[in-house]
Parts: structure tokens; sequence; C-alpha cells
């Protein structure tokens, strides 16, 4: 088999052109060359061949990978434009916004405030019906955003919230456990009362995903794994609860200020201190509610302090606060 | 083989012959073209040639006319300040195997008469010489240099290869001899596909592209800018291909096994080009034989005439007819740096026996050396040593001017000598030239004149042109005056004043050797030995005196 060669011309005569033709054909090449021209013609051929089948194959898998990335990319850019439809404009600022306000608070205490829209039974629950994002710590995790983050990732729908939501219908020790042990369980009941608290971890978990730097890391991503971890950052942060509680229209705090450690404490921790207790209009920036009571385990049963002490004294704070904001602890006090 | 006059450029015979061994060569000049460096190349093509069939036999004569000496001082070549080297064997087996065939003789001579007439002729036959001796040169690597670069020695082949056809084609297109072959094998190359092809290569390799500059200069006379203008490949060549392609032939070289680089691509291109013309370098190899042939008689011809001595084409008569050679000298004495006196012998018939004698160092012996070369030359078709000749041409040529004694000889030296007349007779055929220095010197001269008078007049039977020397006078003399042997002549050497040899020749017998004034001009007279013979007793005597002291 002759295979016709590149060096001849349409110009060159016949004769010629067979002469060029026999001479790429038959000639032994190199110098010293162990193998015969047509195994070295050979072996250069398949090594070629070979090449382009590697070089070909990494293409199509680059481009086939591309693709991929290219569709992935496009899903996960498809929910975060989904989540970020679903915000309201500033929406995005509510975490600078409350750790203003946390810091705010954790200096020193401003004195008890208490909007007057509280003081009516009726607003009172209707306001704190509104969207709300909740966040409970010691008083000195407030100052550094490390701090921020660890009681924010603390913090849930306690026995606070849900008694503030459905107070017990009695101080007794009895009804307190009741609605305690509900909040411990977190039941049906739970979920309905404390369903629109968000927790602020979740905005803080969420709101770095939202981000135009983000974005811009998704965009850039052109590998398998590099959309892959992102996609696995995506699916670990917890983005419809941060959307929602990125939406919160209230701030609701609780600051432990520190204990007398020389006292004993409780087995969960728990022992007599003062608590700062705040309420914002995120929307307005209106403090609601400034307001400082001291807790103190010791009227529980020793039975139940061992291991309600902290539940009990929240929920039992979540009904002097409710109290206090329609004047009927005040005037007890008085 | 006789072949095409255009196909071979044959100068030394009317019909073409590829003498040289075709396959043979061949095989050399793919090897020199390839690799280089194949020495000997075009000598050893050329000793191994077939020659003209001839009747002359070289152990006859060659050694004793110092054939080979000649042919390398007399026939040297010289074009302007060059001096190439010539295949002096070559040469050799050609003169010493004159072409039995007459027209070849006069083919060479017509050959010779037109380059040593027509200035211009002869000026196209010196260029295209040096041509041939550049082409030998670059295939056989004469510098013994290494070539870095196989591809450009390998065009250089080629461009030399093209310039000889060229020169051949327009040099020789108004010659009438012989020479005329040369235009014609020129013409038949040119209209050759190998020729166009070869034409477009050295076109491709000199020039794929023409690039126009606007050259800017500054104030100051240096470059500041150019500008390239217009970029134009030379498309009607066969050879240019589009840049891709060109990339791609590297490429499918690659894939065939051979190197990834445009020198691989001009080497097969080379290779496709030398393929067609390989034959026709042989022939080549043939005709810078040839051309030595003839510069080598020119050259000849140009250092008599610097010396002041005339040389001729012969006039070739018939067997039976007078000879005559007038101006003849020796041109072995010539290349050595003597003057050579030039004579004049003219003999009454064809078939005649020369009795030559006279004094020791007459030139007798350069005489016979003359008369052979001279005859040699002619039979070739050559000048001779002459002014003018009248010679004939003969079958063979038998000479004897040298004996020189062997440490295994088997003989005495009439035994030698014996020895000698049975292989002249055994050689001899009918009309040949003999040429026989001091015949039976060997022998007491009672009996040497006996074997001398029975070989003088056998001879005679064969009919030959023989010059014989000899110093047996009264012997000579009794022949002269008893006319017994037919067709015999006598030429003594001139004797001038003073008694010394004119080295010039008339008829007669010489009445003495001289061989006193021989002696006396060598210090073997009776005084210069007696004064050497006291010098050494006065030597002797002062030695032991001092030995004793």
């Amino acid at each position: 088999l002759t295979l016709p060669t590149l060096l001849t011309t349409k110009r060159m005569s016949p004769a010629l052109a067979a002469r060029v033709q026999a001479s790429v054909s038959g000639q032994p090449v190199a110098h010293g060359a162990r193998l015969r021209p047509r195994a070295v013609s050979l072996l250069r051929f398949a090594t070629l061949c070979m090449l382009f089948i590697a070089v070909g194959g990494f293409a199509l898998l680059r481009q086939r990978e591309l693709d991929t990335a290219l569709q992935e990319r496009t899903v996960l850019q498809g929910r975060i434009r989904r989540e970020l439809a679903a915000l309201a404009p500033g929406d995005l600022e509510t975490v600078d916004r409350t750790r203003s306000w946390l810091l705010t608070s954790a200096g020193d205490y401003s004195g008890e405030l208490i909007a007057e829209e509280l003081r009516d039974r009726e607003k009172f629950a209707s306001l704190l019906a509104r969207p709300t994002v909740y966040v409970r710590g010691d008083l000195g995790s407030f100052r550094t955003n490390d701090g921020l983050r660890q009681s924010a990732a603390a913090s849930t729908a306690d026995a606070f919230v849900h008694c503030l939501n459905d107070p017990p219908p009695a101080r007794a020790e009895k009804a307190v456990l009741a609605s305690v042990r509900r909040a411990y369980a977190g039941g049906e009941r739970h979920r309905q009362a404390t369903s629109h608290v968000q927790r602020l971890h979740a905005a803080l978990l969420g709101l770095p995903l939202l981000q135009p730097a983000w974005q811009a890391k998704l965009a850039g991503a052109e590998t398998e794994l590099a959309l892959g971890k992102l996609r696995r950052e995506l699916e670990r942060a917890p983005l419809e609860a941060a959307r929602r509680a990125l939406a919160a229209r209230l701030l609701l705090f609780v600051l432990d200020e520190p204990a007398d450690t020389t006292a004993p404490a409780e087995l969960d921790g728990e022992r007599a201190h003062l608590v700062r207790v705040g309420l914002v209009d995120l929307a307005t920036q209106k403090v609601l509610l400034r307001w400082r009571k001291r807790v103190d385990p010791s009227w529980i049963s020793d039975t139940l302090r061992a291991e309600y002490a902290s539940g009990m004294d929240s929920c039992l704070l979540a009904l002097d606060l409710r109290e206090a904001a329609s004047g009927v602890l005040a005037a007890s006090q008085r | 083989m006789p072949a095409d006059r255009a196909l071979i450029p044959d100068l030394l015979h009317p019909t073409p012959l590829r003498r040289i061994d075709l396959e043979r060569t061949r095989l050399a000049l793919n090897l020199a073209f390839a690799g280089g460096g194949s020495g000997g190349l075009f000598s050893e093509a050329l000793e191994g040639a077939i020659l003209a069939r001839s009747t002359f036999e070289p152990q006859s004569f060659a050694s004793d006319l110092f054939l080979q000496r000649f042919v390398s001082e007399c026939l040297k070549v010289r074009i302007g300040r060059h001096e190439p080297v010539i295949m002096a064997q070559h040469l050799t087996r050609l003169l010493a195997h004159p072409p039995a065939d007459e027209a070849i003789v006069f083919h060479r001579r017509a050959i010779l008469e037109e380059l040593s007439t027509s200035a211009q002729a002869r000026k196209h036959f010196e260029t295209l010489y040096l041509a041939l001796c550049r082409l030998r040169a670059v295939l056989e690597n004469a510098s013994g240099a290494r070539n870095w670069d196989a591809n450009r020695r390998q065009l250089d082949v080629l461009a030399i290869f093209k310039e000889i056809v060229d020169c051949m084609r327009s040099g020789f297109a108004d010659t009438r001899s012989g020479l005329s072959v040369l235009a014609e094998f020129g013409a038949r190359l040119q209209a050759s596909e190998p020729y166009r092809s070869l034409a477009d290569l050295l076109s491709y390799d000199s020039r794929l592209a023409s690039l126009t500059l606007n050259v800017s200069v500054g104030a100051d006379g240096r470059i500041s800018g150019f500008q390239v203008v217009s970029l134009q490949e030379n498309a009607e060549n066969a050879f240019v291909n589009p840049p891709w392609r060109r990339f791609l032939s590297k490429v499918e070289l690659f894939l065939r096994g051979y190197r990834f680089s445009q020198d691989e691509v001009m080497a097969r291109l080379l290779d496709a080009v030398f393929t067609a013309l390989v034959d026709e370098l042989v022939a080549l190899v043939q005709l810078a034989g040839d051309l030595e042939f003839y510069l080598g008689a020119l050259g000849f011809r140009d250092r008599a005439h610097e010396a002041g001595l005339a040389v001729c084409l012969p006039l070739l008569v018939p067997a039976q007819a007078p000879r005559a050679l007038c101006g003849l000298f020796n041109p072995l004495l010539l290349m050595s740096g003597v003057k050579p006196v030039p004579c004049d012998l003219r003999s009454s018939a064809g078939a005649t026996t020369t009795l030559v004698t006279g004094p020791n160092s007459g030139g007798k012996t350069r005489l016979l050396q003359s008369l052979g070369l001279a005859q040699l030359l002619a039979q070739a078709g050559l000048f001779v040593p002459a002014r003018s000749a009248e010679l004939a041409l003969c079958p063979g040529m038998v000479v004897s001017l040298i004996e020189e004694s062997r440490a295994d000889q088997s003989e005495g030296r009439l035994g030698m000598e014996l020895v000698r007349i049975r292989a002249l007779f055994e050689r001899l055929p009918p009309g040949a030239m003999v040429l026989l220095d001091e015949l039976c010197s060997g022998t007491n001269p009672s009996e040497g004149e006996e074997i001398f008078e029975l070989v003088v007049s056998m001879l005679g039977r064969l009919g030959p042109q023989a010059f014989i020397t000899t110093h047996f006078l009264t012997f000579a003399a009794r022949l002269e005056s008893e006319q017994k042997i037919p067709g015999l002549a006598f030429l003594q050497v001139e004797l001038g004043p003073h008694r010394l040899p004119t080295y010039q020749f008339a008829a007669g017998v010489a009445r003495t050797s001289l061989a006193a004034h021989a002696a006396e001009r060598l210090g073997v007279t009776g005084e210069q030995l007696l004064s050497l013979i006291e010098r050494n007793l006065q030597l002797r005597s002062t030695t032991a005196v001092v030995g004793q002291g």
C-alpha cells in the first residue's frame, strides 16, 4: 500500500512526482536505527494516534465537565436568585443591624423602657406575633463577633420564647413546669407558638451565601470539584430559615448578666443573676422594650430545680415580662 | 558498446562508446552524492574503462619510453592559474593502447586541430573541464573536510551539473569536429524532464519567495526602519507548496520514519531529482577523462612553444612512403629542464632498418626515445614533438633501450641479450616499429657481430621501421660497403668543431665512438687515475705516522 505524499504538487511532471513518491516510500531513514523504517513509521503513527485520542478524550471530558458545571452552576444560581427574590429590600442588612443593637445593649444598662404599644395586652400579643429573630447569651459574648456567633448557635426557641408567646395559665410551679416541658419537647403546640420566631444563627449561616462575593465565587467555579464544594455549602446552609430570619421585623434578645459565682449553681448551670430583655423594631430601628430582671431558681422545689431550673426561670421571666408590660407586675411590686 | 551520439558525449571515438562500468560507477556516484568522500571515484572508473581495439602491447615499449613519466610531466593541464591534477593512469593507458582503427585517429586529430585553431572552442573546453574538476572535487570531497550540511553539498553538485550541461549546450553549438557531440548531449539534456526538474529545484532553493521592502535611512546614515511592501511566492515553481502543506509534509515524513525537519523534505526532493540524472553523471565521469586527453596534448604544445620548440599533427602517409621528421626533439629532455636540440630525419622508404652509430653521449638513445614517443603520439592522434612530420601508422612497437641487471636473472649478460632478441621476434608483428639500443653489446665483438647480422637480416623479412644503435663501427662499415642486406640504412652522429657531437644525424657510419673523449670528460685518463692512486697512498702513510705517535 502506497500512501500519496504531500511533497508532490500539481505542477510536477508525472515522472518527477513518481520519483518523489518513490523517494519518500522506500528509503531507510535514521542512521543507526535499530528498527526497520516501516516499523518506525508504524510506531510513530500509532504513537500519534494515541496522542490524538488522549488529547481528544481529554478535551471531550473537559467539555463534558464544563457542561455539567454550567448546568450545576445554573441550578445553584437559580436557587440563590429565588432566595434573594423572596427577600425585601434591606433584609440583607438585618444581621448588621442586629449585631449593632446587641453590641449597644451589652453595654451599660440604659434603664427600663416599655413602649406604649406593649402596654395593651392585645397589641402586645399582635406585636409579638410578628416575624421575630431571637438570640440569647451571656452579656459579654455579644461584644465580639465570635461570641455573638457562639451565642447565636446556642440559642433556640427556648422556654422563654415559648412562655412569652404561650404563657402558662398561672405562676404556680406546676403550670410553669408544664410549659417548660412543652418547650423542651418541641411539640406541635410549641411549634405553633414559636413558628414566627427565627434563630439568629440561621441568618448568620445563610447570609454569606446570599452575598455578591459568594455569587462571584460561584460564577468563577468551573470544575466539578469547586462546584461540588459550593453546592455542599449551599446544601448545608439553612437557607429557608435564614431567609425567614432575615425577613424578621423584630429583634428579641435576652442577655444574661454575670452571676455571682461564689453561690452554688444548679445542675443545668442556672443560678441567680440579672437578665436583660430587649425588643427592637428592626424596620423602624425603634426600641420597643428594654427591661431588666433578676432571676433566682430558689423558688423552685428541690425535686424540679435540678432538672428544670433554667427553663422554669426563663418561663417565669417571660411571665414577668408580660405582666410588666401590662403593668400588673409593676403594681404588685409597688 | 556503441550508443547514440547525444546519449554519451564520447570525444575519443567517432562512434560513441560507453567505456566505463555503468553499474559500478552509478553505485559509486550514488554513494558519493549521499555521503561524500568517495575519493578516487573518477580515476577508478576511468582506470577500469575499456579502450578501443589496439594492436600495441604496452609491455613492449611503455617502460623503455618512460611513458608514465612522459604523461605526468609533459601532458600537464594548465588553465590560467589552475593546474588540476590529471588522472595520469588513464592517460597512460590511452597512449599505450593507440587505436587500431584509423578513423578514430582522424577523429581525434580533427578535434585537436579545432581546439588548437579556435580560441573560442578551447576557452569553452577549458571552462567545461574546470567545472568537471569542481564536480569531481565536491563528489570526492577532495578537501577531506567534514560537511555539516549534506543538502547544501548535494545542491552544489546539482548546480555544477547544470552549469556543465549549459556550458556544453552553448559553448559547442558552432563546432565542426567531434566536439559537436557535446552540444548534442547538452541539447538533449536541456530538453529533458530531469533537467527541468533540476532547474526548478535549484530555483526553489535560491528563490522560494520575493520580499519587497521599503528601507528608511536616518540622517546619520543608519537604517531606522523598514516596511514590507509585498511578499510573493514563486508559485510557478513545481516544488513550491503552500505553507500549511509544507508543514504537513514534515509531519508526513515524520510518520513515514524520517526526521521532522525542512532539511528532510529537501533531501527527499534532492533524491528524486538526482535519481533521474545519475546516468548522465556517469557520462560526465567518462567525459572528464576525454577532456584531459586533449587538454594534456594542448598543454604539451604550450610548453614546447614556451621553450621555442614546435609540435605538429603529423601528416599520415602510407606504410610504403618515406618518413620525415623535421625539428624532432626529445620531450623528456624538455621536461627535465634541458633545452633539447631538434634534429631532422628522413628515410627513403617505408620499411627501413637504420643503424645508428656515433660517439657515446652523442644522443643516439635520446633519438630512439624521441622516435618512439613521436610514433606513439601520432598513433594516438596527438601532437608529435617535431616541427613537421610525415609518419605512417604501424601495427605495433617494440622498444628495448634499457637492459638492467637483475638479482634474479638466470642467464649471464650474453644469455640475457639472446633472451632479449628472442622476445623481440616473439612480439614483433609485420610492419611494426623497432627501437633497439646497442644490440649485442654484452659479448665479444666478433661473435656479437654474427648475431647482430643475423638479427638485422631477419628483421628485414618483417618489413619493420627499425632503428638500432651500435658501437660495432667496423662491422657497420662493412655492412654499408657490402650492401648485402636490402633496406638497410645508416645514420651517424654529426661531430662539430673539436670533435664534439652536434646532436644532428647524417647518413653514414661513424669512424669512432670517441671513448677517449668520454673518458677524459668523466676523469678516466691515465694521468687522472695515477694522481688518485698517489693521493690514496699518501693518505695511508699519514694515518700510520699519527697512529705510532
